[in-house]
């Protein structure tokens, strides 16, 4: 079983694709590659490789599969090319370092076949800025105890590229409401209330484009339904070399067991599309409603996310930040004298304000 | 001719006299029990207090009760103990008086100078809505103690009004702090940012059916409450019998 590192061309230490720069980056040689050049002098390597590979290992190809097989059932080991140590990982894990260089390694078969994302949004945001903007998300709110907002508490900040399904889809909703409009008015001592009622019938077709879901049972569905939305625009084709320096999963949900989710999702929409066409009425209550969802298709991707986690005390606080915009979820914890502090101000305040202004009403 | 003048003065003042019995009486006293209502601690409880608004806010306040107005009705007998017994502090002869009338049982505010434009009609009302409860069930000392409060309370510059509503500001002033640590709070978790339209392809929404069936109208009506409205800032008057103004109003219990 092989892992792959992908190495500056120039000097041969490993790189790392920058964020900031959207480039991939030699430590070394401080050579910087784009990804035309860099997929062009790595075909052109990996073409020597496999031939010289595929002489004289044909034969114990077969039984190698089977072996391999058992293997990577029950441990998950790999040797880094580079110091040979061994490279434990997650059976999920598609992209990690090793321990002891801390090589960032690639293992090609968790990314392969059915496991070949047909899509990656690049990471935008550094992990240094994901760090400064974490920590500015967190002043900006009044409860956080003061001394969460300190750098070096930020224990562990790790850049992974997580699974998501993406739908495409084609929904045909059908809804019925009853609704009323009421007005009312006044004439000599009597206030009069006309209700009118209707029937509302709405029957519409739409597109749904990139619905996401996460295909990782490590995450939290709702954290990561909190990440959305991606920018789309910048989804480019997959490619291994955007995975180098960061961590990687590969779905352990297949499309089948998120599909429930998305439906309901989907169906959630199409309904509130259509009742977006119902206006001027003043109460509207849905009575029937379907959705019929056809041509589905489903992509494969890989979206950026920086986990971060923060102790606090005893207590570790996990964090996912969308690694393309910068928006953060995940609890903040609370500090009850903050809150105290803030509802007897607010309360003293507003108690001040309505003391005055009723003293100046009632002169 | 001189002595002649003298009886007639003698005789006019003896009718005054007669007219209200207790006439010449000393106007310090401010409470005045002719129907025997109060315990003797009540009346000097009365009293006290009706002494001490009367002196802080430079303004007279009397409390009569009496079994018989001698043929009055109560305004006039009101307006006429007032008038003819000497209250009233200045020139205005600023005053109130509140006459609990055990004949008709009735229970009427007089005002006099400048506690006519204090006491509005809508004040008086109100006044009277505090006593009404205590006088229909013979609670003559926390009627007269009701009112005693009422007048100190509209005498009182508007930061005192206020501290009879801090119970009312406490609650919202607690509610609206709770509101915002609540939605402080809600800031501590991340927020969703997506909506319906999302993921929707844009333009892509064809309605195939878009009918909205009228089916009837059901009209309703309601009779609006008088009480809400009315005017806040008008004193009614009258004339007495001794010539002066007199504002008020009266219940009956």
């Amino acid at each position: 079983m092989s892992v792959v590192v992908y190495k500056c061309p120039q000097c041969g230490a490993p790189l790392t694709f920058d964020a900031d720069k959207q480039r991939w980056e030699c430590k070394f040689c401080l050579g910087s590659y784009d990804v035309e050049t860099l997929e062009r002098q790595l075909a052109g390597k990996a073409g020597e490789q496999e031939s010289q590979e595929e002489t004289g290992q044909e034969g114990e190809a077969a039984r190698h599969i089977e072996e391999e097989d058992e293997f990577s059932r029950s441990a998950r080991a790999y040797r880094c090319p580079d110091c040979g140590a061994e490279i434990v990982t997650d059976a999920t894990t598609a992209a990690t370092f090793c321990v002891f260089c801390h090589n960032p390694t690639i293992i090609p078969s968790r990314l392969s076949g059915e496991y070949r994302p047909s899509k990656v949004i690049p990471f935008k945001i550094s992990k240094e800025a994901a760090q400064e903007a974490f920590l500015k998300w967190c002043r900006r709110k009044p409860l956080v105890p003061s001394d969460f907002k300190s750098k070096p508490r930020l224990e562990k900040i790790r850049g992974v590229y997580l699974p998501f399904w993406l739908h495409d889809c084609t929904a045909a909703g059908t809804l019925r409401a009853d609704a009323t409009k009421i007005r009312t008015w006044r004439s000599g001592r009597y206030e009069y209330t006309e209700t009118s009622y209707y029937e509302i019938y709405r029957q519409g077709n739409m597109s749904f484009s990139g619905v996401p879901a996460d295909g990782s049972s490590k995450m939290d569905d709702n954290m990561m339904d909190l990440l959305e939305p991606y920018d789309y625009d910048e989804m480019v084709d997959f490619s291994m070399s955007y995975l180098s320096g960061y961590l990687a999963e590969k779905f352990d949900v297949d499309r089948e067991a998120v599909w429930p989710r998305v439906k309901e999702r989907i169906s959630e929409d199409t309904v509130s599309q259509l009742m977006s066409t119902v206006r001027g009425y003043n109460t509207v209550r849905i009575t029937y409603k379907n959705v019929d969802i056809q041509d589905k298709e489903v992509h494969y991707t890989l979206f950026p996310v920086w986990m971060l986690i923060y102790r606090r005390g005893d207590k570790k606080y996990l964090f996912a930040m969308n690694g393309q915009t910068g928006k953060v979820v995940g609890t903040l914890p609370l500090s009850i004298g903050r809150a105290f502090a803030w509802f007897f101000g607010i309360a003293a305040a507003v108690f001040a304000a309505l003391f005055t202004v009723m003293g100046v009403i009632l002169l | 001719m001189k002595k002649m003048f003298a009886v007639f003065a003698a005789v006019m003042i003896s009718l005054l006299l007669m007219a209200f019995p207790s006439a010449g009486l000393d106007t310090g006293l401010k409470v005045y029990d002719d129907a025997n209502l109060f315990t003797n601690a009540e009346e000097s409880s009365l009293r006290e207090k009706a002494q001490r608004i009367a002196y802080e806010k430079n303004m007279d306040v009397v409390v009569v009760t009496t079994y018989n107005t001698l043929g009055k009705t109560s305004m006039e007998y009101a307006d006429d103990f007032f008038d003819y017994n000497g209250f009233g502090y200045g020139s205005g002869y600023d005053g109130i008086l509140l006459l609990i009338d055990m004949e008709h049982r009735i229970a009427w505010i007089s005002t006099s100078g400048r506690a006519i434009r204090i006491f509005s009609d809508r004040r008086i009302d109100k006044i009277l809505d505090k006593m009404e409860g205590h006088l229909k069930e013979n609670r003559f000392y926390e009627a007269a103690n009701a009112f005693l409060n009422e007048v100190e309370y509209y005498l009182s510059g508007g930061f005192k009004k206020s501290v009879r509503y801090i119970p009312v500001y406490l609650g919202i002033s607690f509610a609206a702090a709770g509101i915002s640590v609540g939605v402080m709070a809600s800031h501590n978790k991340g927020r969703k940012t997506v909506t319906a339209n999302t993921y929707l392809v844009p333009d892509s929404l064809r309605l195939r059916e878009n009918r909205d069936v009228y089916i009837r109208t059901s009209v309703t009506r309601r009779e609006i409450s008088s009480g809400a409205s009315g005017g806040s800032g008008r004193s009614t008057t009258h004339t007495g019998s001794s010539g002066r103004v007199h504002g008020g109003g009266g219940r009956r219990f």
